[in-house]
């Protein structure tokens, strides 16, 4: 075979590697259009998942994120049948995280990844987190990921192994948590106290063995399983003790003054992090979330001061501690995304009173 | 190779017939049809070899050169396709009613020669200059009208650190800057969105000032980190005023960043905003502002009322970008005959809509080539052209508009 020959062969493959993503409606010898298909509804061929009856419908959603029927080609928001810069799931950037933070970049509010970053100076690798992409030797180590308590090794959907965001998330809102009512408050477009979303978190995330119901305890056991059994890490509330409805909260912002009281959690910050309450485990967000102040004590410390007061303006008089972002879970500067550091965080319930002392 | 061929003269692979291997060459003349050629080569060993040029063998081999040709091209066309160098002059037909003239991807030099994700753009007054605001990459941006680069100025730095970062900023410096505007003195206006304020430079890049205080909170409240200064993600400078987006209201300076006017409120009610990533005011001061994620274009009078709605909101679900006329209104701008220009970058297309808010026509469609859209954050009108800050492309287009 002459070197021309060979020197066709390898240029045709180079171009027909380079032109994947253009082809890749066309990768299978299956993958043909079917008779009498309507022009163009995705969901004729991209059909519905497992279970599901009929396409999943999030009226509440705005954007992409739901609102699909049959006849839909919203899917086009975000995919693309040629010229898509990826040829996974026809997306247009490099990689899923890329293409989520064309929007959650910060303009869009809500949850984000590099807001740290961009206050802070420091690279994604020295912020601490559910880190995007970030693995070793394709592996991820969950802590308490073992049942026993210990680490456990998780191989994720992301770039070598790695996290990404669809591996929490379902972009689709199809097989998600329902809202979660112990949700803590956070700026939206609805100003009352109840903000219910569910963050589009998966039902069974990446790695889980079973689906959950709801955001809270039990959806993050889904990987850190050994959390509510001890072991390495603090005991939390599960099924059926995390009841979100009634937990022991602050009855007021003002910790030197006021009492706790049993409540509903989430709507406002008061059950982040609760007073002394002996012998009832909190469930995983009262001491995991965003870091900030609980309360208007100066005595107490704050871990992110420039995150935790107001969002709200002055003027409204709101003292919610709503933060202008939600970094979590995503990223933190605290260790073990915990809200508060050091002795603070474990005096909230562990006080020095014969009542609260708990240890 | 002959020189016929290196000279890509078509031989067609006609068949012939073959000749005894000691028969003399017949040299073929002018490259012309079905003439045979025979090629020969001496080994080290001196041996001469004598062949055909058109046997069988000989009559793949030139499929295969011709067909190597063929893909030689494609591939350097597909290299270049989307690749053409800063300020680059395009030509083609319109693309669902835009047509793309010039395309700049960044300055072609220094140690960022290409754009990170434009969000903004911003035409000089006098229509002969580009400011861009390469948002990623913490710099703004200057180029001639025909995309050729001028200069750029910022780099990153953080004026509103997380407690135990430090404070990085120096005047002059960047923290992902959204958007840009000129006013007719050319000063240049800068939303730095992370560091809550507006910097303000002369037409050189020299840093004059910031507003306001991102350690203060803005008149009666404001949205930026502590509630102090501005979340700022789009802004527009007209008749002495810069008009400025907050997350859920619209803030009014003086070009000297005093502080006129402030209006709305968290919400999705009409007057209501969220999330406004877009603001421009017309010849009637009226201030159009793209109330983003409520999916919607509101006209506030100058008094802050609204005057006019266009876009359904929900919880009528849109379906396709068809049902609905915005899916995210981002980057506006007035045209010459006052109609307003939208870009939506989910929807992938800019919205044409009249001085009353009603839906004109709309322009683009999703794609990498020039003149396609790949999530368009904003535009910027000048005497017929218009800017587009064609983020996902990483590139900003300068196009007219086919049709109304």
């Amino acid at each position: 075979m002459s070197r021309y020959l060979r020197l066709a062969i390898v240029t045709a493959a180079v171009l027909l590697v380079s032109a994947a993503p253009a082809f890749a409606y066309q990768e299978s010898k299956d993958s043909t259009l079917p008779a009498n298909t309507p022009a163009y509804a995705c969901p004729t061929c991209h059909g519905l998942d497992d279970g599901e009856t009929s396409p999943t419908v999030a009226p509440t959603r705005k954007g992409p994120h739901g609102g699909y029927t049959s006849g839909t080609n919203k899917c086009e928001t975000c995919h693309t049948l040629h010229g898509a810069a990826s040829a996974r799931m026809l997306l247009p950037q490099q990689t899923i995280s890329d293409t989520c933070n064309t929007c959650h970049d910060g303009t869009g509010g809500g949850g984000v990844y590099g807001v740290i970053a961009r206050r802070t100076g420091k690279t994604a690798e020295q912020i601490g987190g559910h880190a995007i992409g970030k693995s070793t030797d394709g592996k991820v180590t969950v802590p308490g990921g073992d049942p026993s308590g210990g680490s456990l090794e998780r191989v994720y959907s992301g770039e070598s192994g790695g996290l990404t965001c669809t591996d929490c998330h379902d972009p689709h809102d199809a097989k998600t948590v329902a809202p979660f009512v112990g949700d803590r408050k956070r700026y939206s477009n609805d100003t009352s106290a109840s903000v219910a979303t569910n963050r589009l978190l998966r039902d069974k995330p990446t790695s889980a063995e079973t689906t959950v119901a709801v955001y809270g305890s039990d959806w993050c056991e889904s990987c850190h399983k050994g959390a509510s059994r001890g072991g390495m890490t603090h005991p939390v509330a599960g099924s059926p003790d995390a009841d979100y409805m009634n937990v022991t909260k602050l009855a007021g912002y003002d910790t030197t003054q006021v009492a706790s009281s049993p409540g509903r959690l989430g709507g406002s910050n008061l059950g982040y992090v609760v007073p002394s309450d002996s012998g009832k485990a909190p469930i995983c967000q009262q001491c995991h979330e965003d870091g900030r102040a609980i309360a208007n004590d100066s005595d107490k410390p704050l871990s992110i001061s420039s995150e935790t007061e107001d969002y709200y303006a002055p003027a409204d008089g709101n003292e919610d501690g709503n933060p202008r972002f939600q970094n979590f879970p995503h990223e933190t500067v605290n260790d073990k995304l915990l809200i508060e550091t050091g002795d603070s965080l474990c005096l909230n319930c562990h006080d020095q009173t014969p009542a609260g002392a708990v240890h | 190779m002959t020189d016929e061929q290196r000279e890509g003269t078509p031989v067609e692979p006609t068949p012939v017939e073959e000749t005894a291997p000691e028969s003399k060459p017949e040299v073929a003349s002018g490259g012309s049809a079905g003439v045979a050629a025979e090629s020969s080569a001496t080994t080290p060993d001196g041996e001469e070899k004598r062949g055909l040029y058109m046997t069988p063998r000989g009559i793949l081999t030139t499929v295969a050169i011709v067909l190597m040709l063929i893909l030689i091209a494609l591939l350097i066309y597909l290299l270049l396709m989307d690749r053409s160098g800063p300020g680059t002059r395009v030509e083609g037909d319109a693309i669902a009613g835009i047509k793309t003239e010039v395309v700049i991807r960044g300055p072609g030099t220094g140690k960022l020669p290409r754009f990170d994700g434009p969000m903004g753009a911003a035409w000089s007054p006098d229509g002969n200059q580009v400011y861009v605001a390469d948002s990623t990459n913490n710099r703004i941006c200057v180029f001639r009208k025909d995309g050729r680069f001028i200069t750029e100025f910022g780099t990153f730095g953080i004026a509103k650190p997380l407690e135990g970062a430090k404070q990085t900023w120096d005047p002059g410096e960047l923290n992902y800057p959204t958007d840009v505007a000129v006013d007719t003195q050319g000063r240049v206006y800068v939303a730095d969105f992370y560091n809550d304020s507006i910097s303000v430079f002369t037409a050189n890049g020299e840093f004059l000032r910031r507003f306001p205080d991102p350690y203060k909170p803005t008149g009666k409240g404001s949205s930026g980190n502590d509630g102090k200064g501005i979340a700022v993600t789009a802004l527009d400078v007209a008749e002495g005023k810069v008009y400025a987006t907050d997350s859920y209201q619209i803030v009014v300076f003086d070009l000297n960043g005093k502080l006129l006017q402030q209006f709305g409120r968290p919400g999705a009610s009409l007057g209501d905003l969220d999330r406004p990533n877009g603001v421009v005011a017309d010849a009637d001061a009226r201030v159009v502002v793209s109330d983003s994620n409520n999916n919607r274009v509101v006209a506030f009078s100058p008094l802050g009322r609204p005057v006019w709605m266009a876009g359904k909101r929900l919880p009528s679900v849109p379906q396709t970008p068809e049902d609905t006329d915005f899916v995210l209104p981002r980057g506006a701008t007035i045209m010459d005959d006052g109609d307003v220009l939208i870009a939506d970058p989910l929807a992938q297309r800019l919205v044409r809509l009249s001085s009353e808010g009603e839906v004109v026509s709309r322009y683009g469609e999703r794609g990498v080539l020039p003149s396609q859209l790949n999530f368009p954050n904003d535009v910027d009108w000048y005497g017929g052209r218009i800017l587009i800050a064609d983020r996902e492309n990483d590139r900003i287009q300068i196009a007219r508009l086919v049709g109304k």
